[in-house]
């Protein structure tokens, strides 16, 4: 029984510890995947005398 | 030398914070302010979730419990677990397919009337405020006990720097933020469990399972089994759906990830449960019995790690209570936005974008004012779970699943289940709060029928 609960208790830590490695490989695809905001064509010169 | 290595580690963690945060980048247009596109990945909808709903009760209240009262909570805390599960194969894919629905409000206004609308947005924003109060109580607590900082500029800190990538990166950020900080907890934490199992554990494997039965059996002797009922309805609906989450569900790329990240949400609570429920008890060989509650983790982490593990766990406290801070202040801000000012006034999109900044910068500071009010982390985590549930859940449980929900039984059950939530909890007092959630409940269930019974015969 002891050994049962404490097996218990490390696969939860085990699981907790994966948990967060699946989150943090999410995290880096995501801000690595981030892509620049599209840039603004400029705007037509318009001469101040045509 | 352990300064130098202790304020290396607090920079790093900040460093990289900033970093994550600014490559989350600053929100455009309001639908990426409010719903990031629906665009989330599961990993991170998944991670995000968790991050929101471990705040300081889930970690730091959860190994007190562990310490006072053994595996009772653990058996409690399932009642969560169930919970998540239910709204991952019941209500989130229903909320997600909805189209052009950025707030629970939205959709409740969907199924019943514009009236109704602005109700949940009004309950709904007032009840962020609060659950955003007592995280800025937390951290400032954090801060004074770890740094010796007094309460009130622990709370403008912590409260400063979270609204200030939450304003500008909407949630977005607030999500990617949330992962970053879920990451933290989710390693560190265990890290602590394992050495106290490995190096510190008084009597071994059979001094834990000892400790672990004398505590368990301590904390079934001190409560009521209407104490343990009303604990278990607390657990099961008092955060379901808050809208935090519920901006999550929303916020996921598909049907599917909505699905997934809820029940995966759910089954991840119970391992972290068992984590924190552990610590607690190993703690009983390692802290002096009648430690506080709230210092327990605390306490334990000082007697058995070095000076740099202290400042690790102020690190990870912190992660805890940003990452639900920073989503309640989003989700306040986003609900203020859609479901009070747009049922009233037409804005377009750049202006929606503007009403949600300042409103994210206006529940923070109410939330730190506030602050200064919030009794204890776990009052002031009950007196919201208590108005919660009754005040919204059979509003808009019933609402997505009935054929033609009424307006009237939504506007009954939503004034009945709060005024009835309020006045139970001034009525009866701390020592029977948590039970008031159940007449709460039942009230608001009974009005919503009563409301429906004469939409029916009036024809409407």
């Amino acid at each position: 029984m002891q050994t049962v609960l404490i097996v218990l208790v490390i696969l939860a830590t085990a699981a907790t510890i994966a948990s967060g490695l699946w989150v943090a490989t999410g995290l880096i695809a995501a801000i690595t995947s981030v892509k620049p905001p599209a840039s603004v064509p400029p705007k037509a010169e318009h001469p101040d005398h045509p | 030398m352990h300064t130098v290595v202790s304020v290396t580690l607090v920079a790093s963690y900040v460093v990289v914070l900033t970093f994550v945060a600014v490559r989350a980048r600053a929100a455009r247009e309001y639908a990426e302010f409010s719903l990031a596109r629906r665009a989330l990945p599961l990993a991170l909808v998944f991670g995000s979730l968790c991050a929101t709903y471990v705040g300081p009760g889930f970690s730091i209240g959860f190994v007190g419990k562990g310490f006072q009262s053994g595996f009772l909570f653990f058996g409690i805390g399932l009642a969560y677990s169930l919970q998540n599960v239910l709204v991952g194969v019941l209500v989130a894919p229903r909320l997600r397919a909805l189209n052009d629905c950025h707030t629970l409000g939205d959709a409740i206004g969907q199924k019943y009337d514009r009236r109704c609308h602005v109700l949940a947005g009004v309950i709904s924003v007032g009840l962020c405020t609060g659950y955003a109060a007592v995280m800025a109580k937390a951290g400032g607590v954090v801060f004074k006990d770890v740094l010796g900082l007094p309460l009130w500029s622990g709370v403008v800190l912590i409260v400063g720097i979270t609204t200030l990538y939450t304003t500008s990166g909407g949630l977005r950020a607030s999500v990617v933020t949330d992962a970053f900080q879920f990451t933290a907890f989710a390693i560190l934490l265990p890290v602590v469990l394992l050495l106290a199992l490995g190096f510190h554990l008084e009597g071994g494997i059979a001094g834990f399972a000892e400790r672990a039965a004398v505590a368990t059996q301590d904390g079934l002797a001190s409560k009521t089994p209407f104490q343990i009922i009303g604990l278990v309805t607390a657990f099961l609906l008092g955060e379901t759906l808050i809208p935090p989450y519920a901006n999550r569900a929303l916020a996921s790329r598909t049907t599917r990830v909505s699905k997934h990240a809820f029940v995966l949400g759910g089954l991840f609570s119970v391992v972290w449960f068992a984590v924190m429920i552990s610590l607690g008890v190993a703690a009983r060989g390692i802290v002096p019995a009648g430690t506080d509650e709230d210092h327990v983790l605390l306490n334990m982490v000082k007697a058995i790690m070095p000076t740099e593990g202290y400042m690790l766990l102020l690190v990870v406290s912190i992660s805890v209570i940003m990452s639900s801070l920073d989503s309640l202040l989003n989700a306040g801000a986003v609900v203020f936005t859609q479901d009070i000012v747009r049922p009233i006034h037409r804005l377009v999109d750049g202006k929606a974008l503007d009403v949600g900044r300042t409103a994210t910068v206006m529940i923070a500071v109410a939330a730190a004012v506030a602050a200064a009010a919030v009794p204890t982390i776990i009052d002031g985590l009950l007196v919201c779970y208590t108005i919660w549930a009754p005040a919204i859940l059979p509003v808009l449980v019933l609402g997505l699943w009935l054929k033609k929900p009424r307006p009237l039984a939504g506007i009954l059950s939503m004034v009945v289940g709060a005024l009835v939530a309020g006045l139970s909890q001034l009525a009866v007092g701390g020592a029977t709060r948590v039970p008031a959630i159940l007449p709460a409940l039942g009230a608001a269930v009974l009005a919503y029928f009563i409301g429906h019974l004469l939409s029916r015969e009036k024809g409407e």
